[in-house]
């Protein structure tokens, strides 16, 4: 310590303070340091691995996204041929669905326009399978609903009118009476007697 | 490997051979330096090998960033006191702590438990000082630091360790006044 610091502190503890920070550590550290080093490998190059990490795992999570939306992800097609158009919609009749085709044929191998994904479906949603011609039905309502040329009367067919009263049958629940008799005198039944 | 690993057995052995050579020599030249900072926190030396030891290797883990040699030290020092001063404040049961570094063997009995009262006391005085004053009289305490080094360890102006070493010293000899009376 410099003269120019010192203050009223005796000088023996200042050699005192030195004589205790002179302590030198045991031969075993400076080996201990090594082993330790040593087993932990090279310095680390976190940087660049967490950049290379995190590139494969956006890649990764960009692999898996692609691939639950490839095969078999829920699309929506075109309107097939024959299915009602809202210009159909617009006229008072009842829609008529799409006809029916057999699950087990098989369809002739045409490749149509690339299908239309559905961009409000989001990737995580669980995947619902429905019928053809429930999703042909849904599309075309929600379409109609959309333009507001839905027929009320279409609606009134489809839908129980909210004023009507709901009906619901109760059926009467069967009891079997109970036969209760009596306790004999002294709390013993006839045929505990007998034994 | 190298040179310098075939005249050491026990050195280090990695395929960075500049790296781990760098690092080697850091090695003598400062693990001593934290090894005395830890035990000028927790006079104990075990522990203080402990923490020293972790300082270590956390300053080999980001090595690539702290070759500089100055900057290696002054990054050493702040990690084996912040460090240390964790431990210290984890493991504040602990009771016996070595009182004194080198009791000398030719030193009397009667000597020896002198100063060994002597040195709990001032050791309970420099513990009782803020943080910033007790790492500069720790620092400048251990030989050959003089505050131009104290400053570069601790990334301050020489005057501002000056300022910080006279308020310490200020504060301890008040705090030790009624010691130095009675003696």
């Amino acid at each position: 310590m410099a003269d120019s610091e010192r203050v009223d502190l005796p000088a023996e503890f200042d050699a005192l303070l030195r004589r205790t920070l002179a302590v030198e550590p045991s031969p075993a550290f400076l080996p201990r340091v090594r082993e330790r080093v040593r087993e932990e490998g090279r310095p680390s190059r976190w940087t660049v691995s967490w950049v290379l990490a995190g590139g494969v795992a956006t890649a990764v999570l960009a692999l898996a996204i692609g691939l639950t939306w490839l095969p078999g992800s829920p699309v929506v097609n075109p309107a097939p041929p024959g299915a009602p158009t809202p210009a159909m919609a617009a006229s008072a009749r009842p829609v008529p669905l799409p006809a029916i085709q057999p699950a087990a044929s098989p369809r002739p191998r045409t490749i149509p326009a690339r299908p239309v994904r559905a961009a409000h479906v989001s990737p995580v949603a669980p995947v619902v399978i429905v019928d053809q011609r429930q999703r042909a039905a849904l599309v075309l309502f929600l379409r109609m609903a959309q333009q507001g040329t839905l027929p009320e009367e279409t609606l009134a067919q489809t839908v129980p009118s909210p004023n009507s009263p709901m009906e619901e049958q109760i059926l009467p629940i069967a009891v079997e009476p109970v036969a209760v008799s009596p306790i004999p005198v002294g709390g013993v039944l006839p045929s505990e007697i007998e034994r | 490997m190298n040179d310098l690993a075939d005249g050491y057995p026990g050195t280090l052995v990695t395929a960075d051979d500049d790296l781990a050579r760098e690092f080697e020599a850091r090695l003598r030249d400062s693990g001593t330096l934290a090894f005395r900072v830890a035990y000028g926190v927790l006079r104990h030396r075990e522990d203080a090998e402990d923490v020293a030891q972790d300082a270590l290797a956390k300053a080999y883990r980001s090595f690539r960033q702290l070759r500089d040699r100055e900057r290696f030290r002054a990054w050493l020092v702040r990690a084996t006191w912040r460090m240390a001063i964790d431990r210290r404040r984890g493991d504040r049961r602990r009771l016996a702590r070595e009182e004194s570094a080198d009791a000398t063997a030719e030193a009397s009995v009667e000597r020896v438990a002198v100063d060994r009262e002597r040195a709990a006391h001032l050791w309970n005085a420099i513990d009782a000082l803020p943080d910033k004053l007790r790492l500069v009289i720790v620092l400048s305490g251990i030989e050959g630091h003089d505050t131009r080094e104290v400053g570069s360890l601790l990334g301050i102006p020489e005057g501002t360790v000056r300022s910080r070493l006279f308020t310490a010293r200020k504060v301890l000899a008040e705090r030790l006044q009624w010691l130095t009376a009675n003696a």
